[in-house]
């Protein structure tokens, strides 16, 4: 059987390394490219055409999207695997929005990780996303009041969430200020809160919305907690 | 996932040396039950540092400052950018070589 063609790109050297190790020990899997996520990932995409991409996501969904999308123009055929410390909801919906085929929370085990790269590098045609993540994010799928929420109105909440008055969130969506007055009473009627930043609160608590869209868009979510001992 | 694929690397290049992986919670117990020669962890585990007193070497990867690394070989420390596997299994062998001394 043909190895599985993987690039890798993350912008930890030493987990990468080690994961690239891993990944060719396997003898199913050639890593043909490794190196840091963004741009160079995408020239690394473009150049070797793997049938499998794994890459680091922590940033900004505008971001994110951007990078995507250069990836899918540079390689459309390869699968593109998404490795990230998010497990909001909201993100992985975005994210598959985008395109990837699979959204692997970095609390996934290696094997996980293996199993998600040989199973779309063995069905190239696959139309699934594959999620692995933790099991207490899932589980929130369905309760409260996210499902109600539109995406625009998950919009309006980050805008607001960011400080921007609803004048500055309507020239940020390019909609009337009276569009953004009605998307917030609607907001504060569907989850019954009385106050943006109730709402605001609401939702990140509720993690419909997370703290990585609302702060800089090239924020590093690494939060993985490594305890080797030799 | 990390803390996973940078231990199996290990064991792959050092097939001789014994690599324990620790949940955060559980590194000081690790530590004081296993005793290391060389301790990798992030400044983000919630450890208490003096727990690293008893460890001869350290790589602490700096989570909270762009993944930097803060390195102690016997008590002499080092930064560095970015570590890389080839950092990583020169300290271990450091921390081996260490251990040969009387």
């Amino acid at each position: 059987m043909t190895p599985a063609r993987v690039v890798l790109a993350d912008d930890h050297t030493m987990f990468r390394e080690g994961m690239a190790s891993v990944l060719t020990s396997r003898g199913d899997v050639e890593v043909v490219g490794q190196g840091p996520h963004g741009r160079d990932a995408v020239a690394l995409v473009e150049r070797h055409k793997p049938d499998v991409v794994i890459m680091q996501v922590e940033h900004h969904p505008r971001r994110a999207e951007e990078i995507l999308s250069a990836m899918r123009s540079a390689s459309p055929n390869s699968r593109i695997v998404v490795l990230t410390m998010f497990d909001n909801l909201h993100y992985v919906r975005t994210l598959s929005r985008l395109g990837i085929d699979a959204y692997v929370h970095k609390s996934s085990s290696v094997g996980e990780l293996l199993a998600t790269v040989s199973s779309l590098s063995r069905n190239p045609e696959g139309d699934n996303v594959v999620v692995s993540m933790p099991r207490g994010s899932l589980e929130r799928i369905g309760d409260g009041h996210e499902n109600a929420l539109s995406d625009r109105e998950l919009e309006v909440l980050v805008l607001v969430a960011r400080g921007l008055s609803n004048r500055q969130v309507a020239r940020e969506l390019h909609i009337s200020e009276a569009t953004v007055k009605r998307h917030l009473a609607n907001i504060y009627e569907k989850i019954e809160v009385g106050s943006r930043s109730d709402a605001v609160r609401t939702a990140l608590a509720e993690q419909w919305i997370g703290f990585h869209e609302i702060v800089s868009a090239d924020s590093d979510g690494h939060d993985d907690s490594g305890g080797l001992s030799l | 996932m990390y803390r996973e694929a940078i231990a199996l690397s290990l064991r792959q290049r050092r097939p001789g040396y014994e690599v324990r992986i620790a949940a955060p919670g559980a590194v000081e117990e690790e530590v004081r039950v296993f005793a290391p020669h060389l301790l990798v962890r992030n400044d983000t585990d919630g450890m208490d540092p003096r727990v690293l007193m008893n460890v001869p070497c350290w790589i602490e990867v700096l989570y909270s400052d762009g993944m930097d690394a803060r390195i102690s070989v016997d008590g002499r420390i080092e930064e560095t950018s970015d570590i890389s596997t080839d950092v990583l299994l020169r300290v271990a062998d450091e921390a081996a070589a260490g251990m040969q001394e009387p």
